[in-house]
């Protein structure tokens, strides 16, 4: 499933590392303070961690390297 | 209103405005005289680029350029250059083979290089092409150009002399600014007819080359690669070279540094055959996180 | 038919002198579109005089199409503008979500593969469409992650875009791999699945293990995206446009122009030994 909140909440933990720390600490109730469905919250709490952490560093870097590229 | 009737600096004011209406004139001139650029041509010929963006000159330098590159002469102090004997000559282009056969047995500096007959010769079908071409002034469009220049300073320095007899008549004396004035127009339109003779189509052509090869020049590869320079002569036509390999200022450096690299002490010391001045169009980065 | 076969690569800028000098041996430009669009428009004719010359795609890499959310109307307006000025022969995006809650990811991100994204994806390319005057192809991402709130696999994900949205593929052969390799499916499976008529480009590209596999456009085109193109040439019944992707690690343009080469042989050694697909 997928929604404007639910990809905000993936963009969130993909880019603000606070905010993905606190999620893999507690993933239904982050997601559910999020104001995310409880399917929705199910999903994320499913999520594919190493995946997860390879992606973020991913995306980490290319925004060091192009901060406003493209933007 | 007669203008020349106007006070001094209020006369001034009026002379700027009419002078900035000239080269206004004189620019709106230059670019409907010749064809509308079609925007079709892309000029890759490292010698045509070259002589769109510096003439003959700078044909010139980039064959000396290129002749460095690939290890067929060399410019150890920044000054003289020097033909490497043995070197491979064979694949040359006709203006990088004037400027060999030009240094066989003594040295010499690009300037004079510059002023050789033989290389001038060899340099000029390079221009013919770019005026056949629509993108350098033909000599009858040169001429025409220089013909509205000294209308246009003819008109300028007419305006400037009636308002100095009318001033002298009444006897006025403080001219003196006035006078430079006039004198800075002419100058000026003379200028404006000996710049750069590249026709509209030619400076589109030559602003879009350096548009897609960004804010990057060439820069003499630290190994020789004989025969096999071409990208770099071409980097080197459109943006220009670093490190003047050729001018007296590099030997200076060269000699401060006292280092020195596989091409010569006066070439910049990249590992690559170019160096990357500012945002090098990144591409796409990888399609995927 | 395997005579059209086309190749290229994509415009880099410290690339330039070596594509132009060898603009004879390439057959298609592929231009990121964001790399002008943060230019003045003035530069834009600098691409159009490319685009006279030689067949040029624009790609895209940051309209987000494949969201629940609508791509914003000034950012296609600005695509459509230089598409509109170019002329290319294509253009094409991303099956990737790029921004969320007022926040840019900074790169593609893999959207979750569910109804709800293929129904906002519909909806942005028909804006799109109407907005550039053509469909863009669409082009599938790599990912470090599991798509989360995914309900359909990759292969029935991209069946059921292309059925969406009209569009055809461009596709990446090296995020193909990339995938089937960080997420234990089979990608000569996929191939012999999917619509191949309804692929309009593919890339080839490389990238490097951290784990998984990232598609960073740093390394040379690996040996098994090579494989795939090959079978991917033997199935395709229509001429194929493989264009090399390359961003950084540069070692001049030959390197590039041999592996350009290669694909000509794979694609050649596909032909050759042509397959009829399975009915």
């Amino acid at each position: 499933m997928s929604s404007p909140r639910f990809e905000a909440f993936l963009a969130r933990i993909y880019v603000d590392r606070a905010a993905r720390e606190a999620f893999l600490l507690d993933p239904p109730g982050e997601a559910g303070r999020f104001g995310l469905t409880p399917l929705e919250c199910a999903a994320l709490t499913r999520i594919d961690r190493p995946g997860l952490l390879l992606a973020a560093a991913a995306f980490e870097r290319k925004r060091a390297a192009s901060p406003d590229a493209r933007r | 209103m007669n203008p020349f009737d106007l006070r001094g600096p209020e006369f001034l004011l009026f002379y700027v405005v009419l002078a900035l209406l000239t080269f206004a004139a004189l620019f709106v001139w230059q670019r409907l005289s010749g064809p509308r650029p079609s925007g079709d041509r892309l000029l890759r010929d490292p010698y045509l680029v070259a002589g769109l963006r510096g003439g003959g000159g700078e044909i010139v330098q980039v064959a000396a350029f290129s002749l460095l590159a690939q290890g067929v002469v060399a410019c150890p102090k920044g000054r003289e250059i020097h033909y490497r004997e043995g070197a491979s000559a064979a694949s040359l282009d006709p203006v990088e083979r004037a400027v060999v056969e030009a240094l066989r047995g003594r040295p010499r500096r690009l300037s004079q290089l510059q002023k050789e007959p033989a290389i001038e010769a060899a340099v000029r079908p390079h221009l013919e092409t770019l005026e056949s071409a629509g993108l350098l002034l033909s000599n009858r469009q040169k001429r025409a150009r220089v013909g509205v220049a000294w209308m246009a300073a003819g008109f300028l320095a007419v305006v400037a002399a009636i308002k100095l007899i009318v001033a002298f008549h009444r006897g006025r004396t403080n001219v003196l600014f006035l006078i430079l004035l006039a004198v800075l127009c002419v100058w000026g339109c003379t200028a404006w007819a000996r710049a750069r003779p590249r026709t509209a189509e030619g400076v589109r052509v030559l602003a879009d080359l350096r548009a897609l090869f960004g804010p990057r020049r060439a820069r003499c590869p630290s190994a020789p690669s004989p025969g096999g320079s071409s990208d770099l002569v071409l980097l080197a036509a459109v943006s220009g070279i670093v490190g003047e390999p050729f001018g007296h200022q590099a030997a200076q450096r060269a000699r401060r540094a006292s280092a020195s690299s596989g091409c010569s002490s006066s070439c910049g010391a990249g590992a690559s055959g170019s160096s990357c001045g500012g945002s090098c169009g990144g591409g796409c980065g990888g399609c995927g996180s | 038919m395997s005579g059209s076969d086309r190749f290229g690569l994509g415009w880099r800028t410290p690339l330039a002198e070596g594509l132009l000098t060898h603009l004879e041996q390439l057959d298609v430009l592929e231009v990121v579109a964001e790399d002008w669009l943060v230019r003045p428009r003035v530069e834009w004719s600098a691409l159009r005089r490319l685009a006279r010359h030689v067949p040029v795609q624009v790609h895209g890499v940051s309209l987000g199409a494949a969201s629940t959310v609508r791509v914003s109307p000034a950012r296609l307006d600005r695509l459509a503008a230089l598409i509109g000025y170019v002329e290319p022969e294509a253009w094409s995006e991303h099956l990737a979500f790029v921004r969320g809650g007022g926040l840019e990811i900074g790169h593609l991100a893999a959207p979750p593969r569910c109804a709800a994204t293929l129904e906002g994806l519909a909806r942005n390319i028909a804006r799109a469409r109407a907005v550039v005057g053509c469909a863009p192809l669409l082009e599938n991402v790599a990912s470090l992650i599991d798509p989360p709130g995914s309900h359909c696999d990759e292969t029935d994900w991209t069946v059921d875009v292309i059925e969406a949205t009209g569009c055809e593929l461009l596709l990446d052969l090296h995020n193909l791999h990339a995938n089937a390799t960080n997420f234990a499916f089979d990608a000569q499976a996929f191939l012999d699945t999917i619509p191949l008529e309804r692929v309009g480009t593919i890339h080839i590209a490389g990238g490097r293990w951290v784990g998984r596999v990232l598609d960073d456009h740093l390394h040379a085109v690996p040996d098994v995206v090579f494989s795939l193109l090959t079978r991917l040439a033997a199935r395709a019944r229509h001429p194929l446009t493989v264009i090399l992707e390359r961003d950084g690690a540069f070692h001049g343009i030959e390197p590039l122009l041999g592996e350009l080469d290669r694909a000509r042989q794979a694609v050649a050694e596909g032909r050759a030994a042509h397959v009829v697909p399975a009915l």
